[in-house]
């Protein structure tokens, strides 16, 4: 599944991250990278606003489309926060 | 005299390194009391800062050198770059390492990284009494163990545990420290230690083999006699290739980031449920909602542009009875509008609004230019039939009305040139720019407070989408947008533009978003055309800003085509938790930035007035003559033909727009000396209503005021592109009006313009199509090579 289809606001493992090297390399330094969680905050039309480890990023649809998600077996979600 | 040789010198030298956003530049202007500002744009310190530091104590000087804001010390980005060579110069005694423990995890990315080279550092720990407050708490000797460094936890905001931090600093200068790395155990282990025996001894030997094994090209280069056997060492790891495809550079950081999961989430312990939800979400809930982001944004952007340029603050005419400050004294007169009509019936209008606090401040600075440099006001002597007495010479005889402002008065006796060089040219100049600077400043101040509270990133966030459909990203918005009040700080923003093409084309565009300087052009025009020909005033200045909008879209376009620049750079930005602004950093700033124009008003803009005012002034004989026979006429005159098919090929009409390179308003003045009035201006021989609309897109396309070529050719960094940013602007404003002259006069030539631009445009599409076809073949090839 594409980061952009994720659910608001639920926990989800990054298995895959296909963009270029370059996008790619700028996404691991800020933290973003296969193995690790994330959950979507806030999606604009496609645009994502993501929390992962503690930071809130902004990704625009063209990267969003290009992390690829699964769902985690537990269910945690922070629905109801919301 | 020994003493202050001493104090003179360094006695240790620091290398401040930390993420951006994790309170590293607060923590430099705490200790160095320096001025560097913090921003929460990421990679606001571009350039390196040095400060120092002195122990009072001791009379110890430490030297601090701030490297820009990084994630990691990858080759990608130059700041990366720039922070690594320094670091690995071992310029600096010990490298200052702090971290956000907010957010601990992806500050020891780089920490990780920074460990594994061999010198002595130090972690400060920035932040701890945030995670207090959130019921969190964090063991500063465990992690101080575990990093195998000392570990000082400080508040930089508040100014706390920097003494035990600088005491740590002065401990650690000389201190061997043996590089580690997390690669100790694990997959990579065998490899890292393989490339370690190929070289020769140095302490940041295990650095450069993580990166020979990351595959990081600087490194490469500088080890390329070695590749070979680099390369053999790699193939030999079966198990990266079965786990990670072969890819080092996504294992080293996978397994970076697992080992800072594995042996750093236990430094943090927290006595309650985390909120799924901190107070910054909630805020960015509303803040940068998709359909009510925007209308905040631009809500906001009206309060400051309300408060910085409106003649009437918050609409209070509207309460306020007529004339009400009709009579107020001289000092009140700065806060109110005191100017009213009258009519017939003795009934008065207007005199009832208050002054926004920008409007205050350019009175206040205007009023000081008139106390210098007050026009001496000379008056023929007439006599009961209004007849001008004459002296025995049969000259007119003139007595002064006005003695004018200090300057003038001093002058009194100087020869003609003498006063006009001081009062017209330089003094007039100065003056001039320096009465925009109230307001620059606070659109600024305002600006920066937006920053300073994290928006700023968010703003970026909501505009990137419609940016990116003509080339730009969301970060060239609000610079652009600044441009509506001054060129200059718009220009000067764009500094946060990461991607140059896109920096480049913001700056371009920049002019194309009419500034507070040339609105008093479409003010007086548009008056004159609604008598001429009756145009709604208000919806001729509206126009031309639309003008300009859709301009800088279609080069925004255009440039994006031509470029070939393919997308755009991907969208990945950090949101800083929004906080309240600090005074010390926004006021650190502001004078930065003021220095800064004063300093232009100064030396550039003095010089390039006198200049242009020698040319207005002077034939090519050095005599000095009015107007009518300057060089600028002259020279003018052999332009007209240039100018005849823009509708206004008169050279007077060429004079006033090249006074405009002064500053925009000098366009104004120039037509009142060149003309007498706007209004015989414009109806001139020859000159049609497309003519004088074609004046008008021309002065607000053409090249800005030489503040903003300065700012622009600043930021460009090069001759080269200044020359090309200058043609560029000639051209547009040339084309264009051109445009509009031909347009207004012939309306059938509007297709042929629409076919022209279109034609344009898909020529470009297509043969960048070709070149990313061609580029996309020599990729695969190239890969399927490798």
């Amino acid at each position: 599944m594409q980061l952009l289809s994720s659910p608001i606001g639920k926990q989800v493992k990054i298995v895959d991250v296909t963009t270029d090297e370059k996008t790619k390399n700028r996404l691991q330094n800020i933290g973003i990278i296969a193995g690790c969680e994330i959950a979507v905050l806030q999606s604009n039309f496609g645009d994502l606003i993501v929390k992962v480890r503690e930071c809130r990023v902004a990704l625009n649809k063209d990267v969003a489309k290009n992390i690829i998600v699964e769902v985690r077996n537990e269910e945690v979600t922070t629905d109801q926060a919301l | 005299m020994k003493k202050s040789r001493q104090t003179k010198r360094c006695d240790i030298k620091v290398a401040l390194a930390g993420n951006p956003n994790c309170g590293k530049t607060t923590l430099f202007n705490a200790l160095t009391g320096a001025t560097a500002h913090v921003g929460n744009w990421t990679g606001v310190t571009v350039e390196k800062l040095e400060g120092n530091y002195r122990d009072r104590k001791s009379d110890l000087r430490i030297d601090i050198v701030d490297l820009p804001g990084i994630y990691s010390l990858s080759p990608y980005s130059p700041e990366e770059v720039v922070s690594r060579d320094y670091v690995l110069s071992q310029d600096a005694d010990v490298i200052l390492n702090i971290i956000d423990a907010t957010n601990l995890q992806r500050n020891l990315y780089l920490t990780t990284q920074l460990l594994e080279i061999g010198m002595p550092m130090v972690v400060a720990l920035n932040m701890a009494d945030c995670l207090r407050a959130n019921g969190e708490r964090i063991d500063v000797k465990e992690l101080s163990q575990k990093l195998g460094v000392p570990v000082v936890a400080i508040s930089a905001l508040k100014q706390k545990g920097l003494k035990e931090l600088m005491q740590a600093v002065k401990e650690q200068k000389g201190v061997e420290r043996k590089a580690i790395s997390f690669i100790s155990s694990g997959i990579l282990k065998e490899s890292v230690d393989e490339i370690m025996l190929l070289m020769e001894e140095s302490n940041h030997k295990l650095f450069d083999s993580v990166k020979l094994v990351e595959g990081d090209k600087l490194m490469q280069e500088k080890y390329s006699a070695l590749s070979a056997q680099i390369k053999e060492i790699k193939d030999k790891n079966q198990e990266v290739r079965e786990r990670y495809g072969g890819n080092f550079e996504t294992c080293i950081a996978d397994q970076r980031y697992q080992y800072i999961n594995d042996n750093f989430s236990g430094v943090i312990t927290s006595d309650k449920e985390k909120p799924a939800l901190s107070k910054s979400d909630k805020a960015d809930k509303v803040l940068t909602h998709r359909f009510w982001g925007i209308p905040i944004f631009l809500l906001i952007i009206f309060a400051i542009f309300h408060l910085t340029f409106s003649e009437n603050l918050f609409y209070l005419s509207a309460v306020i009875p007529d004339g009400a400050f009709k009579d107020v004294n001289t000092f009140s007169s700065l806060f109110v509008d005191t100017e009213y009509e009258e009519d017939e019936e003795g009934n008065i209008s207007g005199a009832n609004s208050i002054k926004s606090p920008g409007v205050f401040l350019q009175g206040l600075v205007e009023e000081l230019g008139e106390l210098v440099n007050g026009a001496r006001e000379v008056e023929d002597i007439v006599d009961e039939n209004d007849e001008p007495v004459l002296d025995e010479n049969g000259e007119p005889m003139q007595e002064v009305v006005e003695e004018g402002g200090w300057i003038p008065r001093l002058l009194k006796d100087a020869p003609d040139w003498a006063y006009g060089v001081i009062c017209d040219g330089v003094l007039a100049g100065v003056f001039g720019v320096l009465s925009f600077i109230p307001q620059i400043m606070l659109l600024f101040l305002f600006l920066t407070i937006l920053e300073d509270t994290g928006y700023m990133a968010r703003v970026a966030f909501i505009m990137d989408r419609a940016f990116r459909r003509i080339g730009l990203s969301g970060k060239s918005f609000m610079p652009l947008l600044m441009c509506f009040g001054c060129a200059v700080p718009g220009i000067m923003a764009t500094r946060t533009i990461e991607n140059d093409k896109e920096r480049r084309s913001t700056i371009l565009l920049a002019p194309f978003f009419s500034c507070g300087a040339k609105s008093p052009i479409w003010y007086a025009f548009a008056a004159v055309l609604a008598t001429t020909v009756g145009w709604n005033s208000e919806l001729t200045v509206f126009g031309m800003y639309v003008i300009g909008i859709l301009v800088a879209m279609v080069a925004a376009l255009i440039l994006k085509k031509v470029s070939g620049q393919k997308g755009v750079t991907p969208f990945i930005m950090e949101l800083p938790t929004y906080h309240t602004p600090q005074f010390k950093s926004v006021t650190i700033h502001i004078w930065q930035k003021l220095k800064h124009f004063v300093f232009r008003a100064g030396t550039v803009i003095a010089a390039s007035t006198i200049i242009i005012w020698y040319l207005l002034n002077f034939n090519f004989k050095f005599q000095m003559v009015g107007e009518e026979g300057s060089i600028l006429a002259i020279v003018g005159g052999w332009f007209e033909w240039l100018f005849k098919p823009l509708g206004f090929g008169d050279w007077k009409y060429i004079v006033a727009a090249v006074t405009g390179l002064i500053a925009k308003e000098e366009v104004v003045s120039s037509i009142e000396v060149l003309s007498g009035s706007v209004e015989a201006f414009v109806s001139m021989n020859g000159v049609t209503t497309a003519g004088v609309v074609s004046f008008m897109a021309f002065n607000l396309l053409t090249v800005p005021c030489m503040a903003a070529v300065g700012a622009a050719s600043g930021e460009l960094g090069s001759a080269k592109r200044t020359a090309f940013a200058v043609l560029f602007w000639i051209l547009t404003s040339y084309l264009v009006s051109m445009m509009i002259y031909l347009v207004g006069t012939y309306w059938w030539t509007v297709f042929i313009f629409a076919a022209v631009i279109a034609g344009i445009i898909v020529a470009a599409h297509f043969i960048n199509k070709k070149r990313f076809a061609k580029d996309d073949m020599n990729n695969t090839e190239a890969s399927k090579n490798a």
